[in-house]
């Protein structure tokens, strides 16, 4: 498996009238050729930037890329995404690295048709005329589990439910057979039985074509059947990370704890709270000096007030950002997740 | 869609049916009128004079009578069914109201009418009002006789030797707004807080905020008075036409240029420039700062984020993806300019002494012309109604997520 993207010391922030909101602190990671990666954490712990400045796709201004590279590409074809020109950078989005958005009700074009939609990029990227286009759409349409393809082409957006809408969203993420799909918490507005439906889409989707997959999430539930592996984020910064199966094991962050011990169980056998982490996270414009999990810690001590922990390798393939080993402090509360 | 058209079109017609009784009533009550002023002109009016003026403005009739024969033109007499006259002996109004003068704490007196010494019958009508001098009312396209200023003339010839020239003005100043206004919206929007950005709205903020008689002035100050004044120190300045639609004899507007012959193209070029610059100043600054807005809007939609994040040009995000929904408010709101086609610009037209609706509007309520003011108001509410559903009919054709039904 060789290396697809790098991303080194990413750095985003918003210049807002209120103040500079710090949304991501100097993240580093890698991704492999058809590797799946889950990005889990609380709404607003910068998720989204962090995977939209890749593409520089943040509003700007307010937003800046302050620093980081994001080395995309393999061996001689490999390039810093941010260094790109506008132009080049453009050739890249949709093209080789596509997105699907959180919310599909507001995501398409309301004016414009499904099909008008999908040919686009089919146009744009792979030089199809429109009557190809046309085709492609109609096969991506029934790839993605579209019934009647054919005649829905000409449909407009608000004539698809909302599951329906997403499967249209994954067809054009699609079209151009990117070497990486970024999905945005594509579950997160549809009902439950949908969400496991657009799930277990894309990973039939991703083992027919094998693109990577950066795949945000709060939910740490829906990680486990999906990713190879899990990065957690908290207030911009990387706090954790590791293969699947080992977070679910031996989670090593007090807040990767505090997410697993809200999920709830399918092997419970008695009632049992589910625990959810107390507190807020910190206001980004005003970043703690110390750990900016400090205040809501159940481990914290008094190191931790002052300095914030480097992301550190604590064994193969797993990395945490955290001045103690909790799994010799407390016992594990979470040693395995079923799927849900 | 049909039985959306029918039952809107039947809506329309009730509200043009009350908006048309309300303007009505509301000239009946209102001080003023055509005959207001002229007790005072003249003390020694007779009665009986006074009861020949009121009759000549039909104010003899109760308002009510009136206003049904202005609208459909009856009563024109007494109702004839099978040769026999019905309700001729129905009183319809008053020829000699009964005069009582009464004082008031401060020693003025005032006149009241009190009872009625000669009440009009329906069976009188045909010989007070005769039919040559009355409409055939205007749901049957008569406006009837203008009264006062272009007395006995019918109102419809009038508003036809107007019309043009307010449909030059208008057309011109918003075309011309939404070829400027549009473009700089959208460019506003896309460069959001940029040193164009702030100048433009700035401008329009000027622009829709300085009262347009104002800018007339202006206007006329810097293209007219002070050329004039300067004349000896600046020669080269030009010298615009202050006012009106066309001149009468040969002008020089500068040294460099011909002198111009009345009524040529020149001549009217000339003449339209200031009005026309400051309704379409005017009227671009309301339409930059609603397309920017609305682009703006637009901009922030997941769905521009959608088309971006498919590598689409810049280009084609801005026109094919936000600009398309953009307009979609902007179209519904651009066809509420129709009414305004025929109504024209009172302030501006009457700053520049235009020959236009406007104008004759102004006319016609400072000199108390009520069957011009009547027809003004009541076309200018039909269009308002007409626009109003056009805007919702194209609303189905720009926006695919509206159906009537
Ligand atoms: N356009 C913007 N202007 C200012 N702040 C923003 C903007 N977009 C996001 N942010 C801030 O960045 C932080 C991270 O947001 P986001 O990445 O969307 O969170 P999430 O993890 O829920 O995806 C939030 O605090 C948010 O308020
Ligand atoms: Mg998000």
């Amino acid at each position: 498996m060789s290396r697809l993207l790098e991303v080194k010391g990413l750095e985003t922030r918003f210049f807002t009238q209120d103040g500079v909101v710090h949304a991501v602190n100097g993240i580093s990671y890698d991704l492999n050729e058809g590797e799946t990666l889950a990005i889990v954490g609380e709404s607003g712990c910068g998720k989204s930037v962090g995977v939209m400045s890749l593409l520089r796709l943040i509003p700007q201004p307010p937003g800046r890329i302050t620093a980081g590279q994001v080395l995309f590409g393999a061996g001689d074809d490999r390039k810093d995404l941010l260094k790109l020109s506008d132009e080049e950078i453009r050739q890249v989005r949709g093209n080789r690295i596509a997105v699907i958005f959180q919310d599909p009700m507001t995501s398409l074009n309301p004016v414009l048709t499904i099909g008008f939609q999908i040919s686009e990029a089919l146009m744009l990227h792979m030089g199809m005329d429109s009557a190809a286009a046309r085709k492609r759409s109609v096969e991506l349409l029934e790839l993605v589990g579209i019934p009647r393809a054919a005649e829905r082409l000409d449909d407009y957006p608000h004539q698809f439910s909302g599951g329906m809408r997403q499967r249209v969203m994954i067809a054009m993420g699609l079209s151009c057979n990117p070497q990486l799909l970024i999905a945005d918490e594509p579950t997160t507005a549809l009902d439950v039985t949908i969400q496991a439906q657009i799930t277990d889409l894309v990973k039939r989707l991703r083992d027919e074509i094998g693109m990577a997959i950066i795949w945000i999430t709060h939910d740490l539930g829906v990680v486990a059947g999906l990713a190879d592996r899990v990065i957690v984020m908290y207030a911009g910064f990387i706090v954790e990370e590791a293969q699947v199966k080992e977070l679910y094991a031996n989670p090593r962050h007090p807040y990767t704890l505090g997410l697993l011990g809200s999920l709830p169980r399918l092997d419970e056998t008695r009632a049992h709270r589910l625990t959810s982490i107390e507190g807020l996270p910190p206001d980004l414009i005003d970043l703690p000096k110390g750990c900016p999990f400090y205040a809501r810690c159940k481990y914290r001590i008094d190191i931790c007030a002052v300095e914030n922990p480097l992301l550190l390798p604590i064994g193969p393939g797993h990395k945490v950002a955290c001045h103690r080993d909790i799994s010799k402090v407390a016992p594990t509360v979470v040693d395995e997740v079923e799927t849900v | 869609m049909t039985n959306y058209l029918i039952r809107r079109i039947i809506q329309m017609f009730f509200v043009i049916m009350l908006a048309a009784l309300f303007t009505y009533f509301l000239f009946t009550v209102s001080p003023g009128g055509p005959l207001a002023g002229i007790q005072q002109q003249q003390r020694r009016i007779t009665r009986e004079d006074l009861a020949r003026l009121r009759a000549n403005y039909e104010l003899d009739l109760y308002w009510p009578i009136r206003f049904s024969r202005w609208l459909i033109g009856v009563p024109s007499g007494p109702i004839v069914i099978g040769g026999r006259e019905l309700f001729a002996d129905t009183p319809v109004g008053c020829y000699l109201p009964r005069d009582r003068q009464v004082v008031i704490q401060d020693g003025q007196q005032v006149v009241i009418p009190a009872g009625c010494d000669d009440y009009v019958y329906l069976s009188e009508i045909p010989k007070l009002h005769p039919a040559v001098k009355s409409s055939r009312g205007i749901l049957r396209g008569d406006f009837g006789l203008s009264t006062v200023v272009r007395a006995g003339r019918p109102v419809w010839d009038e508003i036809m030797s107007r019309l043009p020239a307010t449909l030059e003005l208008m057309i011109i100043s918003t075309l011309l707004s939404f070829l400027l206004g549009i473009p700089i919206g959208i460019y506003s929007a896309i460069k959001q807080y940029s040193r164009f950005d702030y100048t433009f709205t700035t401008i329009s903020f000027i622009g829709s905020a300085m009262p347009t008689f104002f800018f007339g002035l202006l206007l006329i100050l810097l293209f007219t008075v002070f050329p004039s004044m300067l004349q000896n120190t600046f020669p080269w300045l030009p010298h615009l036409p202050p006012g009106s639609r066309l001149a009468v004899r040969p002008y020089e507007v500068a040294p460099w240029l011909p002198r111009v012959t009345p009524g040529t193209a020149l001549d009217h070029f000339l003449h339209l420039l200031m009005p026309v610059g400051v309704l379409t100043f005017f009227y671009m600054a309301t339409w930059s700062r609603f397309v920017r807005s609305s682009m703006l809007e637009v901009l922030r939609q997941d769905y521009v984020r959608t088309a971006r994040a498919k590598g689409l040009y810049e280009r084609v995000v801005i026109v094919k993806h936000a600009l398309r929904n953009a307009l979609i408010p902007f179209v519904t709101v651009a066809v509420l300019t129709i009414p305004g086609f025929f109504a024209g610009a009172i302030i501006t037209e009457t700053v520049f002494a235009w020959p236009g609706m406007g104008r004759l509007y102004y006319d016609a309520l400072t000199r108390s012309d009520w069957p011009i003011a009547l027809a003004f108001i009541f076309v200018t509410a039909l269009l308002t109604v007409i626009a109003t559903l056009l805007g919702d009919v194209l609303y189905t054709i720009v926006d695919p997520r509206i159906k009537y039904s």
